[in-house]
């Protein structure tokens, strides 16, 4: 009998909490019933500082989302990001056992456990393993299995993190009287929302720009290659502005989102901009011209980061579907041009997918927590091919739950 | 999106999520968890609501069951009793349809004032015992008297006179006991409805008739009528009287006054002749007060 589970995907950022409710069934449909969102205090960087504050955001988000849907969450899918997380490239490598010279499922397991075997240093743990490839005698194959071969090697991309930071996101869920059933880094949950099967086929860099952090995931041949954190984002320019014009925290945002633009142009120069814009008496004006300069300054430097982090792999011959800009900071204007002219690829801005109706939601950003969801269908359906091994939750286990 | 392998060993998996009570816990969250526990307590509380609906249900709908089947119709068990000689068998045979009748549909009030209707029947007690059980008490008049009646078809009938003045016709009255009655002479009855007026101020009647059995025993076996011709209740302006004629004197005369005095002087009287044996009295008149009048053959 087919059933349905109520799936909430949380995306605690650095400007907001994003809750959303869906109903999943059997891992073949979708259906979005409900919606939270709060201002996030206590977090910098895509880190908590405050726990109590950002439990008291992220709760009243997770209740407006809860009421919204009219029902509880079941299973929770969190979204990470933040500085601390890392990844690298570790390969697990394995002689082929069998007098035939076949490879086999054992073969690959052991390749695989070789591959994670890599000690974390203490306070870190293991986010994912993401496997990028198989390379048999040499050679880069889609799928070993029966093909005859002397040495197998499995190409894994690890992302860690430090673990008293994952214990606080976990805690805050935790608070609200829910498990965290899986916790997808940021970068991935965005990267298999907004980029197409066929451009990470063909290889794509996927950047999300946030308030605090910038998240990257770049795929080639349909495998995750590599993914980071970059530990600038829209905040940066917020606080560039506010120092370089003499203004509040506060007017600096409202002037960034307002008038921001990434490139300079020549009506800059003689443009001037109001700093509250309310036709308030005493409200100052300032230079579009200073305004898109220290804000051109300021992505540059981000794309810059960005392409001395990705080396030779952020190249036009290995990245044929260039850039995909998402999060609140791409909405800046002319963002999409810097980044050309700085990396040298080409670059689009994130699209949601048409499966994707509710206007609001095919805001960038949004493109994290629906790309929760998209992994939380993603791992019901091999959930349900591997037979459900993935711990479930009792009817007796949810009634002992209501008493802590 | 590239397979993503979890292991448990250094995975975050290994993370205990069990700190719902830390410093994480908010208002809202506490809020959220009473609501859950309110609402399965209410859950809790509408499901025993019920099961014990279904099960009072399940009760009332047996004995309901009960009820229904057991007193069929046709079935009521008559317990009849009486302080005098009227048998269960008088009862079915006068009320033949109360033993075939629901119980549920015998209307005890009216069977007891047809139970009264009958002269014989001072007063009846009717109860109902469920489930079919009838019980009949009846308080029955005591004859005193017998009285030759002849109905508009010329037919002569045999009543009986009770102490109280009650004229009935009595049933199931052994022969003996009827023939042991004295009959009555020169009484005026009345019908009324179906029976008759109940006549009032036999009670000196009744006295001297108790006084003989009492003391006289074998005379009062052999008186036969009571000849109330002269016999007047309303006295004052008028001898009342009361005759009785027996086997061996044709006529005994009492007065309604002094009627113990009359008794025992009777007695002497007889005592006397017997012991002179002056012979068998004709009439003997005790009406005079101390003195009688005897007459002989």
């Amino acid at each position: 009998m087919s059933r349905s589970k109520i799936v909430g995907a949380i995306e605690i950022g650095t400007s907001k909490v994003v809750v959303l409710v869906a109903e999943m069934a059997d891992g073949r449909s979708m259906n979005i019933i409900g919606r939270g969102q709060s201002t996030t205090a206590g977090m910098k960087k895509g880190e908590i500082v405050d726990i109590r504050s950002v439990s008291d955001c992220a709760h009243a988000a997770i209740m407006a989302a809860e009421r919204d849907a009219g029902k509880e969450i079941e299973h929770v899918y969190l979204s990470l990001s933040g500085s601390h997380l890392w990844g690298f490239r570790n390969a697990g490598a394995t002689a082929i056992t069998g007098t035939d010279g076949i490879v086999s499922g054992t073969d690959i397991l052991r390749a695989a456990e070789n591959a994670k075997s890599r000690g974390l240093e203490p306070g870190e743990v293991y986010i994912h393993h993401i496997r990028s490839g198989f390379i048999l005698d040499g050679k880069l194959v889609e799928n070993p299995v029966a093909r005859e071969g002397s040495h197998l090697e499995v190409q894994y991309w690890h992302v860690a993190a430090d673990e008293q930071k994952v214990k606080d996101q976990i805690m805050v869920v935790n608070g609200f009287g829910l498990d965290v059933n899986d916790i997808v880094i940021s970068s991935l949950a965005t990267g298999s929302l907004v980029a197409t099967e066929e451009e990470k086929r063909q290889g794509v860099l996927v950047v999300d720009i946030g308030k605090g952090v910038t998240d990257y995931v770049l795929y080639k041949g349909r495998r995750v290659v590599q993914t980071g954190v970059i530990p600038v984002g829209g905040d940066h320019i917020t606080n560039d502005l506010g120092l370089g014009l003499r203004v509040k925290s506060k007017l600096a945002e409202s002037l960034k989102k307002r008038s921001a633009c990434a490139m300079v142009q020549k009506e800059d120069r003689t443009k001037k901009v109001p700093l509250v814009g309310d036709l308030s008496i005493g409200d100052s004006f300032h230079s579009q011209l200073t305004i898109n300069k220290i804000t051109h300054a300021r992505l540059e430097e981000l794309f810059i980061i960005l392409k001395n982090r990705m080396g030779s792999a952020l190249t036009r011959q290995n990245l044929p579907c260039g850039m995909i800009l998402t999060g609140g900071v791409s909405r800046t204007p002319m963002i999409q041009e810097l980044a050309e002219v700085t990396l040298d690829v080409p670059v689009a801005l994130a699209q949601s997918p048409d499966w994707v109706r509710n206007s609001e939601l095919q805001e960038p950003e949004y493109a994290t927590v629906l790309g929760l969801l998209y992994n939380a269908l993603h791992d019901q359906k091999e959930s349900r091919s591997d037979d459900g091994n993935a711990p479930r939750k009792t009817w007796f286990k949810k009634v002992t739950g209501l008493f802590g | 999106m590239a397979r993503s392998d979890k292991q448990s060993g250094g995975s975050w998996r290994g993370i205990q999520q069990k700190n719902k009570r830390g410093k994480a816990t908010t208002k809202v969250a506490r809020q959220r968890k009473l609501i859950l526990l309110l609402r399965s307590a209410f859950l809790l509380l509408l499901l025993v609501a019920i099961v014990t609906g279904v099960v009072a249900i399940k009760y009332f709908s047996s004995v309901a069951e009960t009820v229904a089947v057991e007193p069929s119709p046709g079935k009521t068990e008559v317990d009849f009793t009486s302080n005098g000689v009227l048998s269960g068998k008088w009862f079915s045979t006068n009320f033949p349809d109360v033993a075939r009748s629901d119980i549920r549909d015998i209307d005890v009030g009216s069977l007891k004032g047809e139970l009264e209707e009958f002269g014989q029947v001072v007063q009846a007690t009717v109860t109902v015992s469920l489930p079919s059980l009838l019980k009949v008490y009846v308080e029955e008049r005591e004859p005193m008297l017998r009285i030759r009646f002849r109905n508009a078809q010329g037919q002569a009938e045999t009543l009986l006179v009770a102490r109280d003045g009650v004229i009935y016709s009595g049933s199931q009255y052994p022969q003996e006991t009827l023939l042991g009655l004295p009959g009555v002479a020169g009484l005026r009855i009345r019908k009324s409805g179906s029976g008759f007026e109940r006549i009032s101020g036999l009670e000196p009647v009744a006295h001297l008739l108790d006084l003989a059995k009492d003391r006289l025993p074998a005379l009062f076996g052999h008186w036969r009528v009571i000849d109330l011709t002269d016999w007047n209740p309303d006295a004052e302006y008028r001898p009342s009287l009361i005759r009785v004629s027996s086997t061996h004197i044709e006529e005994i005369t009492f007065s309604i006054y002094g009627l113990e005095e009359q008794v025992e002087q009777l007695g002497g009287i007889l005592q006397h002749v017997d012991r002179y044996q002056l012979g068998q009295p004709k009439s003997i008149d005790l009406s005079f007060g101390e003195e009688a009048v005897i007459r002989y053959n």
